[in-house]
């Protein structure tokens, strides 16, 4: 499932995937493949990009459920 | 210790250095181990893993072919290199096609030009082995023929990744 909520973080904040990827110590192609939904990333790395773009876990990898 | 083992073994060791230098020279921190981030890691342990059973295959068919006195017509050297080196290529062309080959603090530019050089390298001793008859030996295949294996594997990925870059470059961020 895409992460549609990291992609606008990220845009938010006008950084570009290479951005992120280098403040959170990983590669361009790990962001893509999170924001595609095709890479669950670990919890130490979820907190990493948190913190990066200042949200919460929840705000970044919370999935709602479908009404 | 013979001349040959000599020769060997010296060879080893100066490939060897030779490796911590590439190694040295293509790490952007200059330091011997190269970085992958979590995802890289599973994509390569998934790599060893074919590669692993890509060798095991081999090395089953080369007895099974022994078992049946079947003539390969190479050195018993060359046999078990060239399972090596297709189980390298395996490993290699796996982490490429899934953005693990390259890691963090690798240089692309760099790691590139030496991929290029210890290539070319390797082609100009097989081309020189062909030239000079050392290649076959009484219709056998010979210890420079490995020469010609790395040059292939070396080519072999360096296309793979230029290919993979374009394809990234074309389709851009997401």
């Amino acid at each position: 499932m895409k992460n549609l909520k990291l992609k606008a973080a990220r845009a938010g904040l006008d950084l570009s995937q290479e951005d992120l990827a280098k403040k959170c110590n990983v590669s361009r192609q790990t962001i893509s493949a999170i924001e595609k939904g095709d890479y669950n990333p670990t919890i130490n790395l979820c907190i990493a990009i948190c913190k990066t773009l200042n949200k919460t876990l929840d705000e970044l990898f919370w999935e709602e459920e479908e009404a | 210790m013979n001349a040959r083992s000599a020769g060997l073994a010296i060879g080893l060791f100066v490939g060897l250095i030779i490796c911590v230098v590439f190694f040295k020279y293509w790490n952007k921190d200059g330091k011997l181990k190269t970085q992958y981030d979590e995802k890289q890691e599973i994509v390569r342990g998934r790599a060893y893993k074919y590669a692993f059973w890509t060798l095991v295959v081999y090395e089953a068919v080369m007895c099974i072919l022994s078992g049946f006195s079947f003539n390969l017509h190479a050195d018993m050297f060359i046999m078990h290199f060239s399972g090596i080196i297709i189980a390298a290529l395996v490993h290699a062309s796996y982490s490429v096609w899934n953005d693990a080959y390259m890691g963090l603090n690798t240089n692309s530019k760099r790691f590139t030009v030496c991929m290029i050089l210890i290539g070319l390298v390797n082609l100009l001793s097989g081309i020189a082995a062909i030239a000079s008859g050392s290649l076959v030996i009484d219709g056998v295949l010979q210890a420079p023929f490995t020469n010609l294996l790395c040059a292939f594997i070396f080519i072999v990925i360096g296309v793979e990744i230029g290919v993979k870059d374009l394809i990234d470059k074309k389709g851009g961020e997401e």
